[in-house]
């Protein structure tokens, strides 16, 4: 993967990393943002008079949005470092959650948007598990940025 | 004194300094910066995609407003902080280089355009309050909040791509 065209291509050009983590950080942001939100929405702290099922949708939407723009950009940024980024303790801290992210989007998220849980307790644990996965995703994005 | 002293005399001030020299502040400050902007524009794009007509249609303009406000406003204020601080380490470098212009100038686009809309465009604000879809102005404001906020970021990436050869 380290030694393809693409990699090479993406290599060469600090510009197109650049861009390319840009990007993926335009990603990022849809995605924390719209987890704070339907976090502090599942504990009554934000906009309590509309129901959570109205500010799940769209933030399923923006999350699965900003999920699409961060995986492209993501798998192309990881294409020229392949072989160093995933030794790296950092990189597979962050990469595991991002699938405990995915699967928690496509389970419970899912089931307390579509109804499913009324308890409070289903909700509110729905929405403090997104925020702080997704915040740790984006957290340790920013560690292997800074710190590869 | 010129603006490039200026940023001499910055990047000389203890912090400026402290936040080059120290092997932890810079990284940190960089990810506290970071994880503020998605935090503070990721909350903010609801604002701005309801008034475009997307997000909680249900919801009146003027109440998520009020209720968004105090959880941008932290996030915001973590933002600049943070930006200012790593600013001081490399005013200069920063002072040269393009990308920093252009994200200067998004946030003044940014900060210009919710003047405009405080100012004259929520003053009225009763009669389409509620409305699911929004008057012109108030649709453009929320555009032109986006794009700002999107250059913001784009231009604050390439900074870190640009500023020396091969990154910070």
């Amino acid at each position: 993967m380290a030694d393809s065209g693409l990699a090479h291509a993406i290599t060469e050009s600090s510009y197109l990393v650049g861009l390319l983590s840009s990007v993926h950080m335009l990603g990022l942001t849809l995605i924390v943002g719209s987890s704070v939100v339907v976090c502090l929405r599942s504990f009554g702290l934000l906009l309590p008079e509309q129901p959570l099922s109205e500010v799940m949708r769209p933030a399923g939407r923006a999350v699965l949005l900003g999920l699409s723009i961060s995986a492209v950009t993501g798998l192309l940024l990881f294409t020229p470092r392949a072989v160093s980024a995933s030794e790296n303790p950092v990189f597979q801290t962050k990469m595991l959650l991002v699938a405990a992210a995915i699967v928690f989007q496509l389970t419970l998220f899912r089931f307390v948007a579509r109804g499913g849980g009324d308890r409070v307790l289903w909700r509110m644990l729905s929405g403090a598990l997104g925020a702080a996965l997704w915040f740790a995703v984006g957290f340790y994005g920013v560690l292997f940025t800074v710190f590869e | 004194m010129s603006l490039f002293e200026l940023c001499q005399w910055i990047e000389a001030t203890s912090i400026g300094v402290h936040v080059r020299e120290d092997i932890w502040t810079f990284p940190v400050l960089i990810a506290i910066h970071m994880l503020g902007l998605t935090l503070s524009v990721g909350t903010l794009l609801w604002f701005d995609l309801r008034l475009l007509g997307f997000g909680v249609r249900n919801c009146s303009v003027s109440r998520l407003y009020r209720r968004l406000m105090p959880l941008m406003l932290p996030a915001f204020f973590i933002m600049a902080v943070s930006g200012a601080l790593i600013f001081a380490g490399f005013a200069t470098l920063a002072y040269e280089n393009v990308y920093f212009k252009i994200k200067l100038a998004g946030l003044a686009v940014a900060g210009l355009n919710a003047m405009v809309f405080h100012v004259f465009t929520e003053k009225r604000l009763a009669p389409w309050d509620d409305a699911p879809v929004l008057p012109f102005p108030a649709r453009v404001a929320g555009f032109v909040s986006i794009l700002a906020w999107m250059t913001v970021i784009l231009a604050g990436r390439m900074i870190s791509y640009t500023m020396y050869d091969g990154g910070f």
